[in-house]
């Protein structure tokens, strides 16, 4: 599928890192012994393994009087089923997965990598789901129930002093103009058609590199939500949709100044 | 920054300045399963609860019974964080005999249900004791009409503590 037409394009984006994923209704007997079945289905692209602590169930409610953007829900104790990521070639591409998750992050090695464009990276996801989803109905059983997508970008603007944050973030100069650090998070609800769809999530905060080189501003903007339907179509549309939401908003929240420098068409 | 970003992001090569402000966790004890965080006094006065019911033995009612699943109980637990109300009391949580979970309230002449079969999938109930009217319906991840529905079990009580009734 071909980006939309009206859609803000910039030649020469700040993205840092573009992360796409689903939670699924998790795999009943699951064990790690099973996840050489999974990585094996993602070899060939994804040679690399590493182990990371798993990702808890994160949900997103509407309604009620009580937002907490910061509340978490977690085992208090190691999972017995690890976040898997399964690494490519260049490690600019992973593949994460756990028992309840799969996400497909693409991401800048020492500032190194061409972005491949979501269009590319989103039927890559697609065609990793169907991959997934034929593998656990084949060794569990189980059809793929997908009860929630997301969808992140986190951009990275190098800086020389935060004070220069006005420059390349809407109304962000007086906010921030003098501040040491930065540190910002808000969230709204998206609606389509009358229906509520997805919160997103934006987080704006100074930052500095691994290598405390430079300094940076780093926005982070992501939207999740449950997709109409458990099926891959649906979650998949369900992304195209909080991506248009998260470069419509990007544009809106940076600056001519900011446009120019990253080369909008 | 939120710790789901942190998580899902694969690299922290620019990392926020203002990291080492991180939250005090308060201490669990190593047997506990779950642990909520930067919570409403409700989730706070119902974590040891959820924990109960998440560690429940398979077998637990005397028959094929599992514990309530770990998943389950996270949507409840952001379900009761959405409606938190400082003026009305935290819910009661039963445990289904299927790994599901139900969100009771019984107050000011009303009985309100939740179940909650999996994430996104939910039903819920409401009887008024004193007309004898009840509703029943399916939710998803939308739960203003549950919010509306505490809001006239606390003005119910408003009522009955005018007309000098019990309002527990």
């Amino acid at each position: 599928m071909s980006r939309p037409e009206n859609l803000p394009d910039f030649s020469s984006p700040p993205l840092d890192e573009l992360v796409m994923g689903v939670q699924f209704v998790p795999l009943a007997g699951y064990t790690v012994v099973a996840a050489q079945d999974i990585w094996n289905l993602f070899r060939d692209e994804f040679p690399g393994l590493e182990q990371q602590p798993p990702i808890p169930p994160q949900f997103e409610a509407f309604g009620g009087w009580s937002p907490q953007p910061s509340f978490s829900f977690q085992f208090n104790v190691q999972l017995p089923s690890p976040r898997l990521w399964f690494v490519s070639e260049d490690g600019n591409h992973l593949i994460q997965f756990q028992h309840d998750r799969l996400m497909l992050n693409w991401r800048r090695i020492n500032g190194e990598g061409i972005y491949p464009r979501f269009e590319n990276i989103v039927e890559r996801f697609a065609s990793h789901l169907v991959k997934l989803g034929d593998q656990i109905q084949s060794a569990f059983g189980q059809k793929l129930e997908i009860s929630q997508s997301e969808v992140s970008y986190i951009n990275v603007i190098r800086v020389e002093s935060y004070a220069e944050v006005g420059r390349w973030i809407e109304g962000a100069g007086a906010l921030y103009g003098d501040s040491e650090i930065i540190a910002s998070n808000s969230a709204k609800v998206l609606h389509r058609g009358g229906d509520t769809m997805a919160r997103m999530h934006n987080e704006l905060h100074s930052a500095m590199s691994g290598d405390m080189s430079h300094k940076a501003i780093r926005m982070a903007l992501t939207v999740r939500g449950k997709p109409q339907t458990s099926e891959i179509t649906s979650a998949i549309e369900f992304i195209r949709f909080g991506r248009e939401a998260i470069v419509n908003e990007f544009a809106a929240l940076t600056t001519k100044y900011a446009h120019e420098a990253w080369g909008r068409k | 920054m939120s710790a789901a970003a942190q998580q899902n992001s694969a690299y922290q090569r620019y990392f926020p300045v203002d990291d080492r402000r991180g939250e005090v966790v308060p201490f669990t004890s190593a047997t506990s399963r779950v642990r909520v965080t930067a919570a409403s006094p409700w989730s706070k006065a119902l974590e040891s609860r959820l924990n109960a019911i998440t560690s429940l033995p398979k077998g637990w009612n005397g028959y094929r019974s599992v514990p309530v699943s770990f998943t389950c109980a996270a949507f409840a637990a952001q379900l009761i964080e959405r409606l938190y109300d400082a003026s009305v009391p935290p819910p009661a949580l039963v445990p289904g005999a299927d790994g599901t979970l139900q969100i009771e309230w019984h107050r000011n002449q009303y009985d309100i249900e939740v179940d909650i079969l999996e994430p996104y999938k939910v039903f819920a109930s409401r009887y008024d004791c004193v007309s004898g009217d009840f509703t029943e319906i399916a939710l998803s991840d939308d739960f203003t009409v549950l919010a509306e529905w505490l809001k006239d079990m606390k003005s119910a009580r408003a009522d009955l503590a005018t007309a000098g009734a019990a309002v527990v």
